[in-house]
């Protein structure tokens, strides 16, 4: 049997210093990172109103936007609302059937920070559920537009772009991950019936 | 020095191997993919807590499907598939919740949700041991992922290590039905699928 004998002082000293050192230039190089991302924000293409947007795991095509009070369903509700409406075409290029546009088509108004929209499916004129790959589809996105804030003359739409990664950070699953910014597209906003 | 230079060729070692493992393991998403279990049409194919027997696939331009007492036409850009099956639950009360067309190319298209009425004839369906039930699955899928589809079925997608069964339906394209209808019964099976065939 050996007995472990404690290491010499001096040993001891020099692990901790390059752990600490090298702990310390990992966090310098981040800190640096952000500050040059902070001081060279990416430039985001302003696409114009009907051309097709490549976002990564959707083709997207902005149309208009309109204000009214009537959902895209045509009935009136009890209690009406302002909406925005938004009319695009949407269509999923990945291999399963996906519902997440929160992050992809993004109303870009100080007002609408905490808003989700409700996608409705033209084909039915009721609330969208899963897109299909593969298969064009022409939705309204509608957000409820708060009373007392002035209507817009445009709007602009913020188009999200995700990438898919085959091995993620984490666990090395396959998914799509959001990544800055596609496109914006500055929409005229009409008023509806 | 040859120590310097031994440590630097164990850590390009080290890197290699560990490069090369993640590159030729399988991925998460496999490790933790369904237990499938495959089968025919008209063939009971077992999971092991349920089994699942599909008689017919048909491919339609337009379905329409009575809601609300009114029968309304649903439009595609694609096609409609309309599967009929029945489901038996081995041991315990289960619902199947999970349905996917899985065309050749490997695209997983969901179960549709389009139409309110289908939801009790599967995802909502409670399906009790010894009582088996008949199931109705619809999906919309393009026209060129009919060929060589198969139908998956399993109880959902939150336990992935689960068993999933695969049904390879001879689904063909050149078989595609203008129309379907999916009426609802107030007695005997909860629906028919017309015209009859």
């Amino acid at each position: 049997m050996t007995e472990s004998t404690p290491k010499p002082v001096r040993q001891r000293l020099y692990a901790f210093l390059i752990a600490g050192l090298g702990g310390l230039v990992a966090s310098a190089v981040s800190f640096g990172m952000t500050l040059y991302d902070a001081a060279h924000p990416p430039t985001v293409p302003m696409v114009p109103v009907g051309q097709q947007i490549d976002t990564g795991r959707w083709f997207v095509t902005l149309h208009s936007a309109r204000v009214g009070n009537i959902p895209p369903t045509g009935i009136e509700p009890f209690d009406p609302k302002q909406l925005m409406m938004v009319d695009l075409d949407v269509t999923n290029r990945s291999a399963e059937a996906s519902n997440v546009l929160d992050h992809v088509v993004v109303l870009d108004d100080p007002a609408m920070q905490k808003t989700w929209p409700t996608i409705y499916l033209n084909r039915d004129k009721s609330i969208a559920g899963f897109f299909n790959p593969d298969m064009p589809e022409r939705v309204t996105m509608a957000w409820e537009w708060p009373a007392g804030v002035p209507i817009p003359k445009t709007i602009t739409m913020k188009v999200g772009r995700q990438i898919y990664k085959l091995r993620d950070n984490l666990y090395g699953a396959s998914n799509w991950y959001d990544q800055g910014i596609a496109a914006n597209v500055e929409l005229p906003v009409a008023e509806a019936p | 020095m040859i120590q310097a230079v031994r440590l630097v060729i164990a850590a390009l070692i080290a890197a290699a191997v560990l490069y090369g493992l993640q590159h030729t393991r399988p991925l998460y998403s496999q490790i933790t993919s369904p237990i499938v279990v495959s089968g025919a049409m008209k063939e009971k194919v077992d999971a092991s807590a349920f089994s699942l027997s599909l008689d017919s696939v048909r491919v339609t331009r337009t379905l329409s499907a009575e809601t609300f007492g009114t029968t309304k036409p649903y439009t595609t850009s694609g096609v409609w598939v309309v599967a009929e099956g029945r489901a038996d639950a081995k041991l315990e009360t289960l619902g199947l919740t999970s349905g996917e067309w899985l065309s050749r190319a490997g695209i997983r298209y969901a179960l549709t949700d389009r139409i309110p009425a289908s939801i009790d004839m599967m995802p909502g369906d409670v399906i009790q041991p010894g009582l088996p039930r008949r199931i109705l699955l619809i999906f919309e899928v393009p026209e060129n992922a009919v060929v060589g589809g198969s139908v998956v079925v399993a109880r959902t997608k939150l336990y992935p290590l689960d068993n999933e069964v695969r049904v390879a339906t001879k689904a063909s394209d050149q078989d595609i039905e203008p129309a379907i209808t999916i009426r609802r019964n107030d007695e005997g099976p909860p629906w028919t699928v017309l015209p009859q065939r």
